[in-house]
């Protein structure tokens, strides 16, 4: 039996993000890894880089220099539209701010996100998506718009979400910093439980040390963005 | 879940915009609608009936005003010829059917036509098979003060076969226009309703009518001391007010309508030409206006589409990153902001469309009794398939320039701030 491929594999990666106040700023990143099914967090400060390297692990951001693996597949020779459906097939997204379609029913998210992530069967969406509801504890809230929901349950129904099309890696952006800490703890745990259920990698990006200390790995993301002078650009 | 019930999610999420931008182009898509149809259908009507005859001779005066009185029950008469001149026209071998015309009086407004029952026999020239004129009941007048009514008639003034009525003097209902009771007329015939002028008309005998302003004659002759000259019959100074012609060959129509003027002291007018003419002079440039202001009407419910959706896109940016996020391919996101646009055109078409033609449907009494046109309201020809088209065109080219803006954006951009 062949061994999974890594859920991540980042070797000499390199971005430039733009200018300020006349220094040149990069990303640059040698090596990172994240096997499959595993959990890791990103710390860090307010700029460090992790959202930069969460961007660049969910191809919403192309890599100038080095390659980037996720479940095998090195995204830079994607097209666009081939990076978008391996997004939406490979990968699982929940946010700080839930980010679920106001307009749309708590099921109806669930299935904008499979409808986009195209990895289940039309007729078995539905199932799928009411499982995984029920599953998060939100049974009775199916039809509920984003609006009439608590920030926990709104939180409940954006990890469905990012769950419904099984992905292989699941990129938290601090999914627990609008909640207050009991709900926080709830969401933490609900998450990591339905990974391991789903058999999907983890990479949470968090400023909470309590919380990056429960996964089995840390990842300081400090000393990923560099400021190189014009001078120095010239050299 | 499927692009159509995302984008109508979307729409009914900001209902209010939504439903006055639909309104918008409701209200512009049923003036199209409505303007068009009449177009169509009075024109139809105006020309199909013109088209029944070749000629319609009468007095020197103006051709149209000859053709709205003796074909449409329209406009006051140019004066009346001799019986003689609708004899001749009778006579002449280049003549298939010459139908006289007596006008002088009416019912309640309906005006009284004295004629001759081969008026009934006449077939419709579009189909030869179908008579003109056709009864719903009773039959055709034999004798004098037999009256046969039109449909519009009857059903307003409340006329049943067998009834009794009298004319009243003059075209028009006028205070103090006197009523001639001695000659009461009774309903023998009522006419099928054909949706032309005859469905407003009385017809009866001409002597009916010769009779009656015989007498008032005689009255104002003795008044005068005048002496008496007699029946009507028995007279060599009988009138017609028009003659409707129709020749054996319709390509005789204006050298018959030249002959007549050059030879005779009456005149000859083209039914088709005059209504034509008053089309075109007329009601053409109405039409027009009308039509422009639709047309201004859908292009500013397209720039609302335009604007609304531009908005909605710039506030949902947040909703199409996230979409990205989820595996959208940008064409979707394009697809998706252009069925909101498709959608909200395709409802304001048809709630245009409905307005128009259930208007017009609503209205349908009325411009049959005040116009005598009988409209297919639920018609819609090609030029109107047409016009709708282009409001749906117009729509879909307004949903294109929030669907490319949110196309070229960057998920990134808008991720970066949640």
């Amino acid at each position: 039996m062949s061994a999974l491929p890594p859920a991540v594999e980042i070797s000499n990666c390199g971005l430039r993000l733009g200018i300020a106040a006349g220094a040149v700023v990069t990303f640059k990143l040698e090596y990172f890894q994240l096997d499959a099914g595993g959990e890791v967090a990103l710390t860090g400060p307010s700029g460090c880089g992790k959202s930069t390297l969460l961007n660049l692990v969910a191809g919403l951001r192309r890599s100038h220099e080095g390659r980037i693996c996720v479940q095998g597949t090195d995204l830079k020779p994607l097209s666009s539209s081939g990076l978008d459906a391996f997004r939406g097939r490979t990968m699982g997204f929940v946010f700080q701010s839930f980010n679920l379609l106001e307009g749309f029913s708590a099921l109806e998210n669930v299935l904008v996100g499979m409808r986009f992530g195209r990895s289940c069967p039309h007729a078995k969406r539905r199932a799928r998506a009411v499982a995984l509801l029920e599953r998060v504890g939100l049974q009775r809230r199916l039809d509920s718009l984003p609006g009439r929901l608590s920030v926990g349950e709104r939180q409940r129904v954006a990890i469905a979400r990012a769950l419904a099309n099984r992905p292989a890696l699941l990129l938290a952006d601090e999914p627990t910093g609008a909640l207050d800490p009991t709900t926080a703890e709830a969401v933490f745990g609900l998450i990591r439980e339905v990974c391991r259920e789903e058999q999907c990698a983890l990479i949470l990006v968090t400023h909470d040390l309590e919380l990056a200390a429960q996964l089995p790995r840390q990842f300081d993301c400090r000393g990923l963005i560099h400021h190189v002078s014009g001078s120095e650009v010239a050299r | 879940m499927s692009l159509w019930r995302m984008a109508w999610r979307y729409l009914w999420a900001r209902a209010l915009v939504t439903v006055l931008t639909l309104t918008g182009i409701a209200l512009g898509t049923s003036l199209i609608c409505s303007v068009l149809t009449l177009r169509r259908e009075s024109e139809a009507g105006f020309l199909q009936e013109s088209g029944q005859f070749d000629l319609a001779v009468g007095a020197k005066g103006s051709p149209l005003q000859l053709v709205l009185s003796s074909i449409y029950q329209l406009d006051v008469p140019t004066g009346n010829i001799p019986y003689t001149r609708y004899e001749a026209l009778r006579d002449d071998k280049r003549i298939a059917s010459a139908i006289p015309l007596g006008l002088g009086d009416n019912f309640q407004g309906y005006r009284i036509v004295g004629t001759e029952d081969k008026l009934f026999s006449l077939t419709d020239r579009k189909d030869p098979q179908k008579r003109l004129y056709q009864l719903a009941g009773g039959r055709l007048f034999q004798t004098d003060f037999e009256a046969v009514i039109g449909a519009q008639v009857a059903r307003r003034a409340g006329l049943k076969l067998g009834d009794s009525f009298v004319g009243t003097h003059g075209l028009v209902v006028t205070a103090g226009s006197s009523e001639h009771t001695d000659f009461p007329y009774k309903v023998v015939g009522i006419l099928a309703p054909n949706g032309s002028s005859f469905d407003r008309a009385i017809y009866v005998t001409l002597p009916s009518v010769w009779r009656i302003h015989d007498k008032e004659t005689e009255v104002h002759k003795k008044l005068a001391g005048v002496e008496s000259s007699g029946g009507p019959a028995a007279r060599n100074d009988a009138e017609v007010t028009a003659v409707l012609v129709r020749l054996k060959a319709v390509g005789l129509r204006l050298w018959m309508a030249q002959e007549i003027q050059k030879r005779t002291e009456s005149m000859a007018a083209i039914p088709v030409n005059e209504m034509l003419r008053l089309y075109q002079q007329v009601l053409g440039p109405m039409q027009r206006v009308l039509l422009g202001v639709a047309a201004l009407v859908v292009v500013v419910s397209a720039l609302s589409i335009t604007a609304t959706l531009y908005q909605s896109a710039e506030r949902r940016r947040r909703d199409l990153a996230v979409m990205r996020a989820l595996g959208a391919h940008p064409r979707e996101i394009f697809a998706l902001v252009v069925l909101e646009a498709l959608l909200l055109s395709l409802l304001g078409l048809s709630a245009g469309w409905l307005i128009g033609h259930g208007g017009l449907a609503l209205a349908g009494p009325y411009l049959s009794d005040s116009l005598g046109i009988s409209v297919s309201f639920w018609t819609t020809d090609r030029l109107e398939w047409l016009a709708l088209a282009a409001v749906a065109g117009g729509g879909l080219l307004a949903g294109l320039l929030p669907a490319v803006l949110a196309y070229r954006r960057e998920p990134v951009t808008d991720l970066a701030s949640i």
